[in-house]
């Protein structure tokens, strides 16, 4: 079943279960009343699993995009790790020519 | 992947690298991206809590044996799970934006001019004693932190370049997901509706009963546009504008002003739909 086949069909169990639902209970007979109650019961089933299923499949779709969207989290961390480092390594040199200085001081 | 999935990535495509992307817009953009998840978050488990009621009002109406109980029961836990891995999916986009407001953030131009600064001044000094002048030295630090500041910038349009189509069609699916669940409350509402207009309007009006503020309030109620439709309607609006803003961004125009009013309008909204179901 395509996408289409399965939205026109969701669509009919949900009229079907409306229809059932806005029956008024008071206008049946007592038969009727146990026979409009299974009947109920069947279609409000019936819309929750479809709705279900619809959501399911959608999920399944976007727990196969959360590897791709990790990895460019990933990515963008090493990315700035990256950038961090090069003032990280111009501030150690800056750091290290202090000390130069420092023990040229010292041996003055 | 759905039509509509393939429409936005397709546009997305196209639009990248076509223009310079400001540091500055995509800082907007990661910010309104983790906002708009933390929306999505709230009308999932709006969704939930509408079909949870919903169904514990209908099942006292159905036949009372264990199949029944059990077989509705179970369908709305596995919604549940549906919703929470729903919500763990949100988590994971609102992570990349998170990342992608830390990039944006990470200008390390000022960092850069002051080590590149201190270098110099380090290299004035004895033992090296390099002679430069404080106007070199300032001229140094300056561009220091002008290709500092490019290279940051590079790299936030080479992130952006390369997460592109991920993010459109994570942001798609988010749309399909919203819609999905519009479509469990709109039902439940419209069936609740028809159901009090009948028995709150109709019937008291019919049998010539005397109507009172009840009654008004009721039939009111009932010919104006639910609460629940106008909120899920402006929620499913922010989901698309999100998507434009992400296909602005990387044509290089922006304006995340009327999508965070959209979000704020969102969130009021929730907090109105709380309050009338603590008032029933």
């Amino acid at each position: 079943m395509n996408e289409s086949d399965f939205n026109a069909f969701r669509q009919s169990v949900e009229d079907i279960f409306l229809a059932l639902y806005t029956i008024d209970p008071g206008s049946l007979t007592r038969d009727e009343r146990m026979i409009h109650q299974q009947q109920l019961s069947v279609a409000h089933l019936a819309v929750i699993r479809m709705e279900n299923k619809a959501f399911g499949d959608l999920l399944a779709e976007a727990k196969g995009q959360l590897g791709p969207l990790a990895a460019s989290t990933k990515a963008m961390q090493s990315q700035l790790a990256g950038l961090n480092q090069a003032s990280q390594a111009l501030t150690i040199v800056a750091q290290a020519l202090n000390v130069l200085t420092r023990i040229a001081e010292l041996c003055a | 992947m759905s039509s509509r999935a393939l429409l936005l990535l397709g546009a997305t495509l196209l639009v990248v690298g076509c223009a310079k992307v400001q540091v500055d817009q995509v800082k907007g953009l990661a910010g309104s991206g983790m906002a708009y998840t933390e929306t999505l978050k709230k009308v999932n488990e709006y969704a939930l809590d509408k079909s949870i009621q919903f169904s514990a009002d209908i099942l006292p109406t159905l036949p009372r044996d264990l199949a029944t109980l059990e077989a509705h029961s179970n369908g709305i836990r596995d919604r549940t799970q549906l919703v929470a891995e729903a919500s763990a999916y949100l988590d994971g986009l609102a992570a990349y934006f998170s990342e992608l407001e830390d990039l944006a953030n990470g200008d390390p131009s000022e960092a850069m001019m002051n080590s590149l600064g201190a270098v110099a001044d380090g290299l004035k000094k004895e033992p090296i004693g390099l002679k430069i002048s404080d106007d070199r030295t300032k001229a140094y630090r300056g561009f220091a932190s002008y290709v500092a500041k490019q290279v940051h910038a590079n790299a936030v349009e080479r992130a952006l370049i390369r997460d592109a189509g991920v993010v459109a069609r994570a942001l798609a699916i988010c749309e399909d997901m919203l819609d999905n669940q519009i479509e469990w409350v709109t039902l439940r509402a419209k069936a609740e509706r028809t159901i009090a207009y009948r028995e709150k309007v109709q019937k008291p009006y019919l049998a010539g009963e005397l109507l009172g503020t009840e009654w008004k309030d009721s039939w009111s109620a009932g010919v104006r546009k639910p609460p629940e439709i106008k909120f899920l309607e402006d929620a499913r609006k922010a989901s698309k504008t999100m998507q434009g803003a992400w296909v602005n961004l990387l044509r290089g125009s922006h304006s995340f002003a009327a999508l965070n009013a959209e979000l704020k309008t969102i969130n009021e909204g929730l907090d109105v739909l709380k309050t009338l179901k603590n008032a029933k």
